[in-house]
């Protein structure tokens, strides 16, 4: 159909004045448009995600990752028939860590509690940002390996800060920019997310990516399943007692 | 840092005892085969070492045949050229979590065919110029560098050395200024020595989940890793 591929040209042309009149609350009502509707996001009470994880030299390992509202986050991971757990239960985290030679529930280290609580919301960030005490700006729009994408800076409730990239046309989220503090070093991470799919009338990035910005090495997460409003018994989060 | 479980490297044993899922008290588990069990730790081969687990964090053992007997019986029917098998296979073992398993599969395929982009693949070979390569091969045909265990570009490199070489002039200096407090400077060298020494042992090897899609494991599992030697003890803090 060569007159759609132009009329998607002379709209596509048109983008550059549409961007101006965008605004946050235009841009994020989008997004979770395009992601199926804050109804149906909303909707969701609890997540199930079975993935394999591939890091470099062909190492993998299958992680299930299962999340409950309000906060809650378990996540498995095997690798060579070894299984570590890793939860939070809203209000702290712990984890049996056999690769980290822990087989007891033992506290989370403070980074990983972090990200325990960052990724233990369902809708993500930007799902009632006000109410949830996160700020958000436009910081302008950029291209993103040949695509047009929408830049968000995200000031988490806790002062973290994240960049937030949109595919100004799907209004998918395609990348997310974060510095963290590695060994004493500032580093620029990246996670890039694709392939989504649809469950339950939702979209869900079934490859993810997680890097350091200008490195070659990739952690690659290739999401297998996702079950949206599993039954998750609220003792599966909480740090269970070994003594017993 | 307390180490509980041994890793040991050892050899692929096929006269195990039997093949169980061995759950942990905090809900982790160990899959394999369990080759030895006393009073005080139960000891499981994995397919890449032994793991021995002390018997009080042990939840229950269930027998029956563990993924790992499975994959060696299919493995001891395939013939050594067939490369559909040897693939279906190493595919199997991945979808299993047996990654050692997989990556020995994998390599039947190559031995078949070196330019089979899947087992290339799957192995996490790169191809550069149409050639297969090993990633690291890869990366270095590409212009970056190996640094401390990451790659990295010959630019960010020099940019780590130039930072560490100006903080070292800042410590040579704050030597200097604690000489002059010498007691109290040896203790805190001594402190300082350790706490490093035990951040390099806690560095992260890879890139870990928590980065970027949850909390998980702070070392990415690599083969079995030998327990760490207990740390000297820190010497007396001289007093002010």
């Amino acid at each position: 159909m060569p007159h759609r591929r132009w009329m998607g040209l002379a709209l596509a042309s048109l983008v550059p004045a549409i961007a101006s009149a965008q605004t946050v609350d235009e841009i994020v009502a989008k997004h979770l448009a395009a992601r199926g509707g804050a109804g149906r996001i909303a909707a969701i009470e609890s997540l199930r995600m079975t993935a394999k994880a591939r890091a470099e030299g062909g190492r993998e390992a299958i992680v299930v990752r299962e999340v409950k509202r309000p906060d809650r986050i378990r996540l498995e991971f095997t690798a060579q028939g070894v299984t570590g757990v890793y939860a939070y239960d809203g209000e702290r985290g712990w984890r049996v860590s056999p690769f980290d030679g822990e087989l007891e529930p033992r506290p989370m280290p403070p980074e990983s509690t972090g990200s325990a609580i960052e990724f233990g919301d369902i809708g993500g960030p930007l799902v009632d940002w006000k109410a949830k005490g996160h700020r958000v700006e436009l910081a302008g729009r950029e291209s993103l390996e040949g695509r047009e994408a929408w830049k968000l800076k995200v000031t988490l409730k806790n002062g973290d800060i994240r960049y937030l990239y949109l595919d100004a046309q799907s209004f998918l989220h395609v990348c997310t920019e974060a510095t963290r503090n590695v060994a004493g070093r500032q580093i620029a991470t990246e996670t890039t997310f694709g392939d989504y799919r649809e469950t339950a009338g939702v979209l869900f990035p079934r490859a993810v990516e997680i890097g350091v910005k200008g490195r070659p090495s990739r952690l690659r997460i290739l999401v297998g399943s996702v079950e949206v409003n599993p039954v998750l018994d609220d003792a599966r989060f909480r740090m269970p007692d070994a003594s017993r | 840092m307390q180490r509980s479980v041994l890793f040991v490297l050892a050899v692929f044993s096929c006269a195990a005892a039997s093949a169980d899922e061995v759950y942990l008290k905090g809900g982790g588990r160990v899959s394999g085969r369990v080759v030895q069990r006393t009073a005080t730790s139960v000891e499981i081969d994995v397919g890449a070492g032994t793991i021995a687990v002390p018997a009080k964090q042990v939840e229950r053992i269930v027998e029956g045949r563990c993924s790992l007997d499975v994959y060696n019986d299919r493995a001891g029917a395939l013939e050594p050229k067939d490369r559909e098998g040897w693939a279906a296979l190493g595919r199997w073992a991945s979808d299993q979590g047996l990654s050692t398993q997989s990556r020995e599969a994998y390599h039947r395929v190559l031995a078949i065919d070196p330019a089979d982009a899947e087992a290339n693949q799957a192995l996490g070979n790169v191809q550069v110029n149409g050639q297969w390569m090993t990633e690291e091969a890869g990366n270095r045909a590409r212009g970056y560098v190996q640094f401390e265990g990451q790659w990295m570009t010959p630019a960010e490199q020099q940019a780590i050395q130039s930072e560490r070489a100006a903080a070292d002039s800042d410590r040579a200096r704050a030597e200097a200024e604690a000489r002059a407090r010498q007691a109290e400077a040896r203790a805190e060298e001594a402190e300082a020595r350790a706490k490093e020494a035990e951040e390099a042992q806690q560095a992260p090897e890879g890139i870990p989940l928590w980065w970027g899609w949850g909390p998980g494991p702070v070392l990415w599992p690599t083969p079995p890793r030998p327990p760490v030697p207990p740390r000297p003890p820190h010497p007396p803090r001289a007093s002010p």
